[in-house]
C-alpha cells in the first residue's frame, strides 16, 4: 500500500533523508520510530505528496506520486506534527471546509462530517468556534479533518504530542479502530511507548537512514540473542550468583536484594537451560521471568548498537 | 471551473465570514456613509445658501463619481491589506502544508484567498451598487460609463488583491512592509478625503511649500497611465486629456489593471503551488514594498491634483498644495526609512568589521564607519544643512511655479534625500551597535516635525477657514465673512508672512540638529571604542 524506493530528500548540503526504502502492506499500522530530526517528517511529508524528493520513488496505493499527485491526495489523509486552524471557523465549518476541499458532494459530505465528529468526541462542540478550543481538543479536530474523506491511507506526524493520557489511550483505540475498517497508517514519534500496543511493524530512522524495518516480532527475533531475565531467589542467593557468573552465556547480572536482572545471550533453550542449573545446584527459585522487549526496548537496543 | 464552483473557500470560508457580527457592523455603517455622503450632496444643492449644482442631475452626476472614488480607494487599499498577509499567516500558523495536502491546486487557493481575506470589502462594494446606479440614473450618467466605471472597480480590486497575496506569497518579510505601507496610504486617503472639502483658501497651502518632491512624484504621475482613472473621478468627468488626446480613462485603465493583476495572480498561485522556501532578502522585501507604494501613490496624488500655484493660477499637472502635501511629506518621509533600511547592514557584520578593522560592510560603512569616515557630530551638521538646503531649494521652486529649475531640482532634492537616507542610516546603525533608541528616535523626530508642520499648520488653517465659512453662510455674518478673507489675503500676499514661516524652520532646524549632535556623541564615543578593540 505504501511504497518508497531509494527516497532521498537534500537540503542543500544537508540530507534529511537518504535512500530510504520501506514497504508498508494493507491495512497495517507502521510506526516511523526516530530521534528528533532523524528525518520522519521529511519522509512523511514526501509521502503526502507535499515535498518532492530530490532522488527515488513514492508510490502509494499503486500510484506514482509523482505522476498522480491529486489522485494520490484524495486516498491519503495527512496530520502534521504541527499545524495550524481558522479560529475564525466552527469545528463544523473547518471540517466542511476540507471536506469540500476533498470534493465531497452532499449528502455524503453531511454525513462524514458527522460521523467523524463522533469518532474524534466533538460533537458537542460542533458549533464552538475554533478559536475556544483547547489544543487537546484542536488536536482531534485536526485527526478528525484528516479522518472526513474517508482516506485508504492515514499518515499521522506525531500525533499524539502535546495530548493528554486520555487523549493518548482514545488515540491508540481510535488506531485500531481503524485499521480494523482497513486502514493503511503510517505513524511517526519519538515517543516510543506512543506505538508499542498499535504498531505491527515498523521503521528504525536515524541519520535520515532506514536501520531496521519489519515487524514488531522480525525485529524482536533479530534482537533476541541478548534476552533478560528476571530471578527471585528464596535461597542460595550467593550460590545462584556464583553459579551464573560461571556461565559462559551470561553477560551481566544486577542484584537487588532477592531479584537478580540477568542478561543472557541466547533463545528460550537457554533460559531453561538455565532454570534447570539453578533448581539442580540446590538454588530455591520462587520467581523466574522472561522480559519482553518493548518496541522502546528494541530501538534502544539497535540504536545503542548503532551507535557501538 | 471546478476551482470556483467546488472552491471550500467561497462555499464555506467566505459564507461562514460573511455571516460574523462584526461584518454586519461594518456594512451598516458603509451603508451609512454612503447614505451621508448622498445626503451632504443633495444639501449642498437644495439648500439656498449654496449654488454648488444647477440642477438635480448635476448633483447625481457628482455624486456617482464620488461614489465611485470611495470605492475605488476600498478596492485598491484595504484588500490589498487583507492579501498581503493571506499565505505569509498561513505559512506562520503552519496551516498550509494542511491545504497543500489537499487536492486543490495553487490557482484554486490562490482564488480562494483573494475572495474571501478581503470578503467584507467585497461586500462594502456589493452593498454599494444599488446607491451608485441610482445616482447615475438620476444623474442621466451613461450607461457605458457606469459599466465601464465598474468594470474599473472589479479589476482595481483584482490587482489590488492579487499583488498584495504576490508579495504574501513571496517571503516571510513582506507582511509588515506592505501591511504598513497599506495602512499609511489608507489612513492618508481619509484624512484626503476629509480634508479635501474644506480646501477653500488655495494659496494658505504654499506654507508647505517647501519640497521638491511634489515636482518628482507629479513627473512619476503625469507618465503613469492607471492614474487616468482617479483623475476622471476627481474632475467628475468621464473624459480626461492624457498626453494631449481625450480619453475614456475607465476603459483605458480597467484592461491594464485586469493584466496586471493577472500576472500577479499566476505568480501567487505557483509560490503557493510549489511553496518553496521563502528567498527574498530583507532588502528586496523592503524594496517590492516601496513598488508597491509607488505603484499606488501616483493614484492617490492624481486625486487631488486641481491645486494651484502661488498666484491661484491653476497648474496643468499636479504640482503642490495643502494637502497633497502631506502624502508627499509621508511619502517621503517613508521613502527615506525605507532607504535608510535597506542600507543599513546588520550589527553583527558591523561589529566584526569594526573589531577586524576591514571596511566589508558595505558603502555606508565604509565612508560612514571606516577609519576616512567623518565623525559622527559632522554627519549630524550634515543632515541638518542638507534639510536646510532642501527646503530653501524647494521654496526657490515653487515661487517659479512649474519653471525648467523645478526640473533642475528634482535631481538635487534627490541628491539631499539620499544624504538625508544615508545619515539616517547611520543614526539608526548607531541604535543597533549602542543598543538604545534615542537617536533613531530624535532623528524620525526631526524628520517628522520637519516634514509635516507645515502641513499640519496649513491643514489647520483650512479646517477652521471652513468652519469659519460654514457658519457666515449659515447665519449670514458678513464681518467674520471679511475678516477671514482679509486674513486669507494677506497670508496669500504678504512677504512678511513667508518670511515667518521660513524663519520658523531655520529655527527649527537649528534646535533639532544640536539634538541630533547631542545624541550622536554617545555614538561616536562608542564607536572609537569598538575602533581600538
Amino acid at each position: 500500500m505504501i511504497e518508497t524506493v531509494n527516497l532521498r530528500k537534500e537540503y542543500g548540503d544537508v540530507i534529511a533523508v537518504r535512500d530510504l526504502t520501506l514497504t508498508v502492506k494493507p491495512g497495517d499500522i507502521f510506526g516511523l520510530i526516530g530521534p528528533n530530526g532523524a528525518g520522519k517528517s521529511t519522509t512523511i511529508n514526501m509521502l503526502a505528496s507535499i515535498l518532492e524528493p530530490t532522488e527515488g520513488k513514492v508510490y502509494l496505493d499503486g500510484l506514482d506520486v509523482e505522476k498522480n499527485r491529486t489522485q494520490v491526495r484524495e486516498i491519503v489523509g495527512y496530520m502534521p506534527d504541527f499545524f495550524g486552524m481558522y479560529d475564525d471557523l466552527t469545528v463544523r465549518e473547518y471540517l466542511a471546509f476540507f471536506a469540500t476541499a476533498y470534493r465531497l458532494r452532499q449528502p455524503v459530505r453531511t454525513r462524514r462530517i458527522d460521523a467523524v465528529l463522533e469518532v474524534v468526541g466533538l460533537h458537542d462542540k460542533r458549533d464552538e468556534l475554533i478559536g475556544r478550543l483547547s489544543r487537546g481538543m484542536r488536536q482531534r479536530l485536526c485527526l478528525g479533518k484528516t479522518l472526513v474523506h474517508d482516506p485508504k491511507i492515514l499518515l499521522l506526524d506525531e500525533p499524539a504530542s502535546g495530548m493528554d493520557p486520555k487523549g493518548r489511550v482514545e488515540m491508540r483505540n481510535l488506531l485500531k479502530q481503524l485499521q480494523r475498517q482497513g486502514k493503511t497508517t503510517l505513524i511517526s514519534s519519538h515517543i516510543l511507548t506512543e506505538l508499542s500496543d498499535v504498531c505491527n511493524s515498523i521503521g528504525i530512522v536515524e541519520k535520515g537512514r532506514m536501520i531496521e524495518t519489519g515487524t514488531v516480532d522480525d525485529i524482536r527475533a533479530k534482537i533476541r540473542r541478548l534476552m533478560r531475565l528476571t530471578i527471585e531467589v528464596l535461597e542460595g542467593m550467593s550460590n545462584a550468583e556464583k553459579m551464573l557468573r560461571d556461565d559462559d552465556r551470561v553477560e551481566d547480572i544486577v542484584i537487588e536484594g532477592s531479584k537478580l536482572s540477568v542478561t543472557v545471550r541466547g533463545d528460550a533453550n537457554c533460559a531453561a537451560t538455565l532454570l534447570e542449573r539453578l533448581i539442580t545446584g540446590g538454588v530455591r527459585v520462587s520467581s523466574f521471568a522472561r522480559e519482553v522487549e518493548n518496541v522502546e526496548e528494541i530501538y534502544m537496543q539497535i540504536c545503542g548498537h548503532q551507535v557501538s | 471551473m471546478e476551482s470556483v464552483v467546488g472552491n471550500p473557500y467561497l462555499r464555506v470560508t467566505l459564507r461562514a465570514r460573511l455571516k460574523r457580527r462584526p461584518t454586519m457592523l461594518l456594512s451598516v455603517v458603509w451603508v451609512a456613509v454612503v447614505v451621508l455622503c448622498i445626503e451632504l450632496n443633495y444639501f449642498l444643492y437644495s439648500s439656498p445658501n449654496y449654488h454648488l449644482y444647477p440642477s438635480l442631475p448635476h448633483c447625481f452626476f457628482s455624486i456617482f463619481f464620488q461614489l465611485l472614488g470611495i470605492q475605488l480607494f476600498l478596492a485598491l487599499f484595504p484588500t490589498a491589506y487583507y492579501c498581503s498577509h493571506s499565505v505569509t499567516l498561513e505559512r506562520s500558523t503552519r496551516s498550509l502544508p494542511l491545504l497543500r495536502a489537499t487536492p486543490l491546486s495553487g490557482y484554486a487557493i490562490a482564488l480562494g484567498k483573494i475572495a474571501t481575506d478581503p470578503s467584507r470589502i467585497w461586500l462594502l462594494l456589493a452593498l454599494a451598487v444599488p446607491f451608485t446606479v441610482v445616482c447615475a440614473v438620476i444623474g442621466k450618467v451613461n450607461a457605458l460609463t457606469v459599466i465601464e466605471g465598474y468594470a474599473l472597480l472589479l479589476a482595481a480590486g483584482f490587482f489590488a488583491s492579487s499583488l498584495g497575496l504576490l508579495f504574501s506569497a513571496l517571503g516571510k518579510m513582506v507582511t509588515k512592509p506592505v501591511q504598513a505601507g497599506g495602512a499609511a496610504i489608507g489612513l492618508i486617503m481619509t484624512m484626503l478625503f476629509l480634508s479635501q472639502s474644506l480646501y477653500f483658501y488655495p494659496p494658505l497651502n504654499s506654507l508647505a511649500g517647501l519640497s521638491p518632491i511634489p515636482f518628482l512624484i507629479s513627473s512619476i504621475a503625469r507618465r503613469f497611465p492607471l492614474i487616468l482613472a482617479p483623475a476622471a473621478i476627481a474632475e467628475v468627468n468621464p473624459n480626461v486629456n492624457f498626453l494631449g488626446a481625450e480619453v475614456r480613462p475607465f476603459a483605458i485603465s480597467f484592461p491594464m489593471y485586469a493584466l496586471l493583476g493577472l500576472g500577479c495572480f499566476i505568480g501567487a498561485s505557483r509560490r503557493i503551488a510549489d511553496d518553496r522556501v521563502p528567498v527574498l532578502s530583507r532588502a528586496q522585501t523592503v524594496c517590492a514594498a516601496v513598488v508597491y507604494e509607488l505603484a499606488v501613490c501616483g493614484m492617490v496624488v492624481n486625486f487631488f491634483h486641481p491645486v494651484r500655484s502661488f498666484t491661484g493660477r491653476r497648474l496643468a499637472a499636479p504640482v503642490t498644495g495643502g494637502t497633497p502635501m502631506l502624502t508627499y511629506s509621508l511619502l517621503a518621509l517613508a521613502g527615506i526609512v525605507v532607504a535608510a533600511l535597506i542600507v543599513t547592514p546588520n550589527r553583527a557584520r558591523v561589529e566584526n568589521a569594526l573589531r577586524k578593522g576591514v571596511g566589508d560592510t558595505g558603502w555606508l560603512h565604509r565612508h560612514c564607519l571606516g577609519d576616512a569616515a567623518p565623525p559622527f557630530p559632522l554627519l549630524a551638521v550634515l543632515f541638518a544643512l542638507a534639510l536646510v538646503g532642501y527646503g530653501f531649494l524647494a521654496r526657490m521652486v515653487l515661487t517659479s511655479a512649474y519653471s525648467p529649475l523645478s526640473r533642475a531640482s528634482l535631481a538635487v532634492g534627490a541628491c539631499m534625500l539620499f544624504l538625508c537616507a544615508t545619515t539616517f542610516s547611520t543614526i539608526v546603525q548607531s541604535c543597533f551597535l549602542t543598543r538604545t533608541r534615542q537617536p533613531v528616535l530624535v532623528a524620525a523626530a526631526a524628520l517628522a516635525i520637519y516634514f509635516l508642520l507645515p502641513t499640519v499648520v496649513s491643514s489647520v488653517f483650512q479646517l477652521a477657514a471652513g468652519v469659519v465659512r460654514w457658519i457666515e453662510y449659515v447665519y449670514a455674518i458678513n464681518p467674520i465673512h471679511a475678516l477671514t478673507r482679509s486674513f486669507a489675503a494677506r497670508l496669500s500676499n504678504d512677504p512678511a508672512f513667508f518670511a515667518l514661516g521660513a524663519s520658523v524652520y531655520v529655527v527649527l532646524t537649528v534646535v533639532l540638529s544640536v539634538g541630533i549632535v547631542y545624541q550622536t556623541r554617545a555614538v561616536a564615543r562608542h564607536v572609537e571604542r569598538m575602533r581600538s578593540l
